[in-house]
């Protein structure tokens, strides 16, 4: 076990350095390059120099990267553009906003996808699991950025159960969190139904009825612990694209966490902070599938072992 | 390749089931959009009704018009042209890269395999939303720019995918029976390897139209994809999306018509998927 935790977390090491190599690369995309961005479309070759100068970028590009990567393994993800400011603390501060945020979201997708996709699995082909597959891909085709807008307009606007935006109040975190859970809801409820249909035939489970436990105890307490491995994976893939879709959430519905703070900052082309943004997330979502994986090994002994 | 005897089974397969026939029919609706959208438009898209700004639907304007009185249904009908040609582009760009990538990294196996999917495994480890912005916040608005953001964020499917497929296939007979008369790697990849994969990759072709599509109508959305010169899904929610509460038609359809046509896509490719591959229906 300790071995498999090591050579997952060197894998890890790899693939944050391609990170930070791609992130860099994103620099290198601005037409024009950053002093131009800066100073606008009529500088002078004179001003470019100095901007060039002064923010290093007249180094060769290994040195500037070097540099950079060197501060950013040491916690310094340099100051914004716009005002100057330590660009990490102001990131961290908004973080618990955007996990709770996330959590939420997980909540409501879990408990809708669980008993839907547990019946369709139950009573595969039956109307049931038919409705239930009808709901699962209108969930991951409704823009969720939309499903908020329907939800500010019904709930807020029309009925005010609702806050609209902001972060005033423990109500407030409901209607974000359910436009952003609704497309992962579809996408679990699919993959709760696979995984659960295919161990359903399988031989301990009959074994199981054989015992005359009842029908619930077989499905959810024999099956389900088989049937919930795959499952996870889905959930950790999942919160990447929640983590991406918050952006958006987070934008329509004022919420106060990294995911607005990093669009506004895009929206000012403040380079140095979508760099630690970006950077962040990479490092948020590798945690993540470090975590996912040593789940999976502690569940399945299968993986341990082998290679 | 599905063969010629297979063909029939498969398609009769495939529109067997409703919902697979209700996805086709949403796609050749949005086809049919596209393709005769000057035609279809009761007014020009463009066109300022300033007298008749947000008016709610009726007989003159079917859906409504928007805050600047523009009508709505006809900025749908040629909103689906870039929402179309954008999901075509990303995934025709995502075929070329990352079936070839794929193909490579599942036929040699071994190191290049590893590398490829170290690199694909870099591509993943940003949020897709939050790198497509990312980029397009350095590179400006415009269409070019959303089909490399999102090109550049979702190649990594297909090629995962077909990865997958080859590996699976290289030790078949068949190709050690071209390999052993002398065929070079490309034609073994692109000849022989290719059309065993056929399937899948349709299947994921169809799918992979919904993200680009949703993804672009977000950028845009929130003003950092299409310009908003230009009539788009996701540009026409963000004009009108601060007047919700006294035009609710502004913000209902043409999320509704992004809805449709993505759940088109899905529809129809989870059908395609049941009839290319029995073995995954239960």
């Amino acid at each position: 076990m300790v071995l498999y935790i090591l050579r997952r977390l060197f894998q890890s090491v790899w693939v944050l350095v391609g990170v930070t190599v791609l992130v860099f690369a994103l620099v290198q995309l601005i037409p024009g390059g950053p002093a131009l961005m800066i100073l606008g479309e009529d500088a002078t070759a004179e001003q470019i120099t100095l901007v060039n100068q002064r923010l290093g970028l007249d180094r060769p590009l290994h040195v500037q990267y070097l540099d950079w990567l060197g501060k950013v393994v040491r916690g310094d993800f340099g100051v914004s553009f716009q005002d100057s400011r330590p660009i990490l603390p102001d990131l961290l501060n908004r973080m618990p906003a955007t996990l709770e945020l996330l959590v939420v979201a997980m909540f409501f997708s879990l408990i809708i996808a669980l008993p839907i996709g547990i019946i369709s699995a139950v009573k595969p082909n039956s109307l049931l699991d038919n409705v239930g597959r009808v709901l699962a891909l209108l969930g991951v085709s409704m823009p969720s950025f939309w499903i908020g807008l329907l939800l500010i307009m019904v709930f807020a606007r029309n009925l005010g159960w609702f806050p609209a935006v902001g972060r005033e109040s423990w109500t407030s975190v409901i209607m974000p969190a359910f436009a952003l859970g609704v497309s992962m809801a579809g996408i679990l409820m699919r993959m709760i139904r696979s995984s659960l249909l295919e161990v359903l035939r399988e031989d301990y489970l009959k074994t199981a009825r054989a015992k005359g436990l009842t029908e619930k105890v077989v499905v959810l307490k024999h099956a389900m612990r088989n049937a919930i491995l795959p499952v996870i994976t889905t959930i950790a893939l999942q919160v990447g694209n929640l983590l991406g879709g918050s952006v958006v959430i987070e934008t329509v519905f004022a919420w106060p966490g990294m995911g607005r703070f990093c669009y506004m900052r895009m929206l000012q082309r403040d380079i140095p902070t979508i760099m630690g943004n970006l950077m962040l997330y990479a490092v948020f979502v590798c945690i993540l599938n470090i975590v996912t994986d040593l789940l999976y090994a502690y569940f399945d002994p299968r993986i341990r072992y082998s290679g | 390749m599905i063969a010629s005897e297979n063909r029939g089974r498969v398609l009769r397969r495939l529109f067997r089931r409703p919902l697979t026939v209700i996805g086709l029919f949403l796609i050749l609706a949005n086809i049919v959009m596209v393709l005769f959208a000057p035609v279809l438009s009761p007014y020009n898209p463009e066109e300022m009704h300033l007298k008749d700004r947000h008016s709610p639907p009726s007989m003159k304007y079917l859906l409504g018009t928007d805050f600047y009185g523009r009508d709505i249904l006809s900025r749908i009908i040629h909103g689906s042209r870039i929402s179309f040609t954008l999901g075509l582009s990303v995934v025709a760009g995502g075929l070329l890269f990352g079936t070839t990538l794929g193909l490579v990294a599942g036929y040699f196996g071994g190191r290049v395999d590893s590398l490829l999917m170290r690199v694909t495994d870099i591509f993943l480890a940003f949020p897709q939303m939050v790198f497509a912005m990312a980029i397009m916040s350095v590179r400006g608005q415009g269409f070019g720019n959303v089909v490399l953001a999102l090109t550049l964020t979702g190649w990594t499917a297909f090629a995962r995918l077909v990865r997958a497929e080859a590996l699976s296939l290289r030790d078949l007979e068949f190709v050690q029976a071209v390999q052993s008369l002398g065929a070079r790697t490309p034609r073994i990849l692109f000849r022989h390897l290719l059309p065993n994969l056929m399937a899948p990759i349709i299947v994921q072709a169809t799918m992979g139209m919904a993200t680009p599509i949703l993804t672009e109508a977000a950028l845009t959305f929130l003003g950092i994809g299409i310009p908003p010169n230009v009539p788009s899904w996701g540009g026409m929610l963000s004009v009108d999306r601060d007047f919700m509460e006294t035009a609710w038609w502004s913000v209902t359809f043409p999320g509704l018509a992004i809805a449709c046509t993505v759940l088109g896509f899905n529809l129809f490719g989870d059908g395609l998927r049941d009839a290319l591959d029995p073995k995954l229906r239960a």
